[in-house]
């Protein structure tokens, strides 16, 4: 069998060859035949006619010939495949339940896979991505231009900054908000862009800030904004608003002329390739515009010329035959040596140290930058896991359906072998059928796969962060998705089809009642083993669940409910200095005067707004072992920022309007912080120390420790300094606002009272409180949800082949049963009986399942929080769970065995 | 001329596999020559077009039953030799036996009935 099988795959595979032979054998055959002619005396011409009409249709010679090769498999394959749709058409129930175990199992698996690949997996939609390079973190602009300029190991090296959020506009039409990416001159030509229509973004445009007005835009944004028009390159697209970015270090600038613009107005000179959605997988850009431009885009920030402002990412391309090593080197080298000469020669030792055992991080760029693949890597693979259990164990469940079946046609099985088929006809013909019922359950699954991606995105999504991923039906998730088919097909169909035609010669002699112990053992290790997969995902979703719900439920530090925070952006509406202040608290008192709003105050960071700010200190009286002990996280707040907030105050006071310029500069600090480093001591007039050259602050306050940002956070040493006496320069303002009713009902007259204030002061971000904490854990609650439903999922097929399988063995045993009850066994011993089988098989499964658990779960302790990965309730209550769902499951059929009537039980036999 | 037999049309399936296996006992042979002989044997009763020789070949060869070399032919031209295979000469001995048992079988009800 296997070598003409492989024949005919060779023959499938070589077949013009075979084609060529067939055509000169079929000449050979002529000119023999003409010979032939001319031996009996026809002359030259007539010999030749004559052959050729003897020879006929040659052709069809060809056809016949081919034919032979294929038609032996395919014909029975048509007929194996129409054989078992028959049977399937006889038999729906059981197709129907198979399909849709499996279409369930293929589509979560799919959908989950789907997503690592374009998450995860997918290169860049550009030239040679694989001699691309990454490097972490954001820079300042001068020291780019200066490892672009000075390297010899890039082809070329490109920056870029996106801006979320900006309003869009073209003529007097509104084109909504989209992603704007700031990119320098050589990003086009570095990535390989292919321009759809016009020309890309070039270094001509990187001469001089604001010299060239220029914008490139994407396919997308093409077809969306301008309905794919021919003539959109040279149209004026306005744009006004936009987010910070995510930029590291302060931008406070020195009083200089800023301006506040309503818009900035871009030409458009090209749109780009449909396949290129940018550098980051998951967000996508919609205009492209040369960095010149950040100036204009970013009023108050002269970022270009600033080395202390980190914004820009780089990217850029490998020489031919350097190495990854050799260009992360030569670029380690150039970045430590720009980084000691921003800091001048008055750097100090520590310092200097400090820039020397420092290391850029340079990575593999071929799939772009990465933020959206740190995010999600973890719960996707995590995920994966998950849902590949769900597969394994639809599969069990399939192949307990078949072999209940291979059991019930064990006549018929039996009957064929004997009539001379032969056994691999047989399994072959149980293969195909398992194969067909895997291929409809791949293309159930495939639907399913889409449902279940926009699920997810949905999740994923919320209204500050927006995924955008590009789902399309690519040869990637066919092949996967036809792959996990296939395989599970084999997987699930294997066993039942070689047992189902082995040692039948017996079960022609058996009554059909009596045979099947066999099968009826199989069939409790396929669910016994159901069982355990099933508690370890139940273990999981238990864990994840819990971790969600002990995260909700952490104490802040403060009261979250009916508090709203609203971003602004004072740099950019053209405050500078001490106006800042100025203007903030006069925003202040016009906001807390809301009808609505309870109370109101400001700080730098703000709440959960995911911005944070560090600096080092110096305690008299202090020594520190490193320069981790020295490190602590502070912000700037407002006037009564504590009691607004309703943080408590240990000790000392809060701030107000007298910590303004020219007061005593004071810090509120907070319990760790107080205790780390004045351990038995009052804090109240301690000195804090900012180094040389950086003002001294005066302890006037201790405050409790609270969670600023995130709800996984650990108490961290954190003070506070008044807003109106900034440490570091002031980028942008939260408002903490608490509602008396309703905090929702408060976010539109709050962003009405913003703009009445000033038009030119841009609200960046309005939300409430507990919107910021939903959005911080998301991960979270995609994990646990999804867990969560996985995990039911398991349950409930693992209760459908408990039910299965406890009716076939009543069924089975009605006979026995019998006999037991005329011997005078009682109806509720006999559905005890029952019960108990399936207690027991529970049981062996669960505990196999919670070692396993026990094994695995540790993997993910990292992300369990408030518990232990190996946390004993979790357990115990996944196997009692499922114990239910045994028992519910084993009710019916004991219900049934009980009520079978002895006489009638025993005449049947 | 006389009533000629074509064997694809009008015979049994089956049939001219087992006589190119026949055929070929006698050593290796291109397929003009495997139908030649054919003719002759048979006294030019039974004839064997191109359009069926060349497939049951094929067949043939996908059951492993002959096996197929390229050569040089008597007028030093390249032709396609078949030669029979071991599993080939297996099964022309049950093809044979099975064949006279049923023609055996057919020719008696010819007799009696």
């Amino acid at each position: 069998m296997w070598s003409r099988l492989r024949s005919k795959l060779s023959f499938l595979l070589k077949s013009r060859l075979f084609d060529r032979e067939l055509r000169e054998e079929l000449e050979f055959h002529r000119e023999m035949l003409e010979t032939d002619k001319r031996k009996l005396g026809l002359d030259r011409e007539d010999a030749m006619w004559s052959a050729r009409r003897q020879m006929g249709n040659e052709g069809l010679a060809q056809e016949d010939s081919r034919e032979a090769w294929l038609v032996g498999w395919l014909d029975t394959l048509v007929r194996d495949v129409r054989f078992c749709l028959r049977s399937f058409a006889r038999n729906p129930g059981f197709a129907a339940v198979a399909v849709l175990t499996l279409g369930l199992g293929i589509g979560a698996t799919a959908a989950i896979f789907h997503m690592i690949d374009t998450v995860m997996l997918r290169m860049l939609p550009v030239e040679n991505p694989g001699d691309l390079l990454v490097i972490r973190g954001n820079q300042p602009y001068p020291r780019f231009e200066r490892l672009r300029d000075q390297n010899d190991v890039l082809v070329g090296l490109f920056a870029a900054h996106t801006l979320r959020d900006v309003q869009l506009s073209a003529g007097a039409e509104s084109l909504g908000a989209g992603g704007v990416e700031l990119v320098s001159g050589n990003y086009f030509s570095l990535l390989g862009v292919r321009m759809t229509l016009g020309r890309p973004i070039t270094p001509e445009d990187d001469r001089a800030p604001e010299s060239s007005p220029v914008a490139v835009i994407s396919h997308g944004f093409w077809k969306r904004g301008f309905a794919s028009a021919p003539d959109v390159v040279g149209r004026t697209l306005r744009l006004r608003g936009g987010a910070l970015g995510g930029a590291g270090t302060s931008g406070f600038e020195a009083p200089s002329a800023v301006k506040s613009r309503d818009h900035v107005a871009l030409t458009i000179v090209g749109v780009a390739a449909p396949e290129f959605f940018g550098d980051t997988v998951g967000t996508s850009v919609d205009v492209w515009t040369p960095i010149m431009m950040q100036p204009a885009l970013m009023p108050g920030r002269a970022w270009l010329s600033r080395a202390s402002a980190s914004w820009v990412n780089l990217m850029g391309r490998r020489r031919p035959g350097v190495s990854e090593e050799r260009a992360k080197a030569a670029l380690t080298t150039l970045w430590r040596q720009a980084r000691l000469d921003e800091q001048g020669p008055a750097i100090s030792e520590t310092d200097r140290a400090g820039i020397a055992k420092a290391t850029l991080n340079v990575e593999s760029g071929e799939k772009g930058f990465a933020a959206l693949r740190r995010a999600f890597s973890e719960p996707l693979l995590i995920l994966m896991s998950v849902v590949s259990l769900v597969l394994l164990i639809a599969c069990l469940n399939v192949a307990n359906l078949l072999l209940a079946r291979a059991a019930a046609r064990r006549h018929e099985i039996a009957m064929r072998l004997s009539l001379g088929a032969s056994r691999s006809r047989l399994v072959r013909q149980l293969l195909t059928e398992s194969l067909v019922l895997a291929g409809l359950g791949g293309l159930l699954g495939l639907a399913i796969a889409f449902g279940v991606n926009r699920l997810l995105i949905r999740m994923a999504s919320d209204a500050g962060r927006v995924v955008s991923l590009d789902f399309a039906l690519d040869w990637r998730i066919l092949a996967f998705t036809g792959g996990v088919s296939l395989a599970s097909g084999v997987l699930f169909g294997l066993a039942p089809a070689l047992r189902g035609t082995r040692g039948l010669q017996q079960s022609l002699k058996d009554s059909p009642r009596t045979a099947g112990g066999q099968r009826s053992r199989a069939a409790r290790a396929l669910v016994a083993t159901q069982v355990a997969v099933s508690v370890v995902l139940l273990v999981t979703a238990g864990l994840f669940l819990q971790t969600l719900y002990n995260l909700k439920a952490q104490t802040v530090g403060y009261d979250p409910d009916r508090l709203v925070l609203a971003r602004v952006d004072p740099v950019g509406a053209g405050y500078h200095g001490e106006e800042i202040g100025r203007k903030m608290v006069e925003l202040l008192a016009r906001l807390s005067a809301l009808p609505g709003v309870s109370s109101a105050t400001f700080s730098e960071n703000g709440l959960f707004s995911g911005t944070e700010s560090g600096v080092q200190v110096e305690i008299p009286g202090f020594t520190a072992a490193s320069a981790d002990d020295r490190r602590v996280r502070f912000d700037q707040a407002g006037p009564r920022y504590f009691t607004n907030v309703g943080i408590p105050l240990l000790l000392g006071r809060d701030f107000d309007e007298r910590d303004a310029p020219g007061a005593p500069r004071v810090a509120v600090i907070n319990e760790t912080m107080a205790r780390f480093y004045f351990a038995g001591q009052s804090p109240i007039g301690k000195q804090i120390g900012l180094g040389p050259g950086e003002p001294t602050l005066e302890v006037v306050g201790v405050a409790r420790d609270a969670k600023d940002h995130g709800l996984r956070d650990q108490s961290v040493r954190r003070f506070y300094v008044s807003y109106l006496q900034p440490i570091d320069g002031i980028t942008t303002a939260n408002f903490e606002i608490r509602a008396v009713g309703d905090p929702d009902a408060l976010l539109s007259p709050l962003r009405e009272e913003i703009r009445r204030f000033d038009p030119g002061l841009t609200v960046l971000s309005l939300r409430s409180l507990h919107a910021l904490m939903d959005a911080s854990l998301v991960n979270e609650r995609v994990i646990a949800k999804l867990s969560g439903l996985f995990g039911a999922l398991a349950a409930l097929l693992a209760g459908i082949g408990l039910y299965g399988v406890t009716s076939y063995s009543v069924a089975r045993r009605t006979g026995e049963i019998g006999i037991r009850m005329a011997l005078g066994a009682e109806r509720r011993n006999v559905a005890a009986m029952i019960l108990g089988e399936v207690a027991l098989l529970v049981a062996c499964g669960a505990l196999a399942g919670m070692a396993a658990a026990l094994g695995l779960t540790r993997f993910v302790s990292s992300l369990v929080f408030g518990l232990a990965a190996t946390d004993p309730a979790t357990f115990a209550g996944a196997a009692v769970l499922l114990l239910g769902v045994g028992l519910l499951a084993g009710y019916l059929p004991a219900r049934r065995a009980a009520r079978i009537d002895p006489l009638r039980a025993l005449r049947y036999d | 001329m006389r009533n000629r037999t074509s064997i694809s049309s009008e015979l049994m399936p089956g049939t001219l596999e087992m006589l190119i296996l026949k055929t070929l006992t006698r050593g290796p042979a291109h397929g003009y020559a495997i139908a030649r002989r054919l003719e002759q044997v048979s006294g030019d009763v039974l004839s064997v077009g191109e359009s069926s020789l060349y497939p049951a070949l094929q067949r043939l060869l996908v059951n492993e039953w002959v096996k197929a070399e390229w050569g040089e032919s008597e007028l030093k031209r390249r032709a396609r030799f078949y030669r029979l295979t071991a599993k080939g000469r297996k099964r022309l001995v049950e093809e044979s036996e099975g064949f006279t048992r049923l023609t055996g079988a057919i020719a008696t009800i010819l007799r009696m009935a």
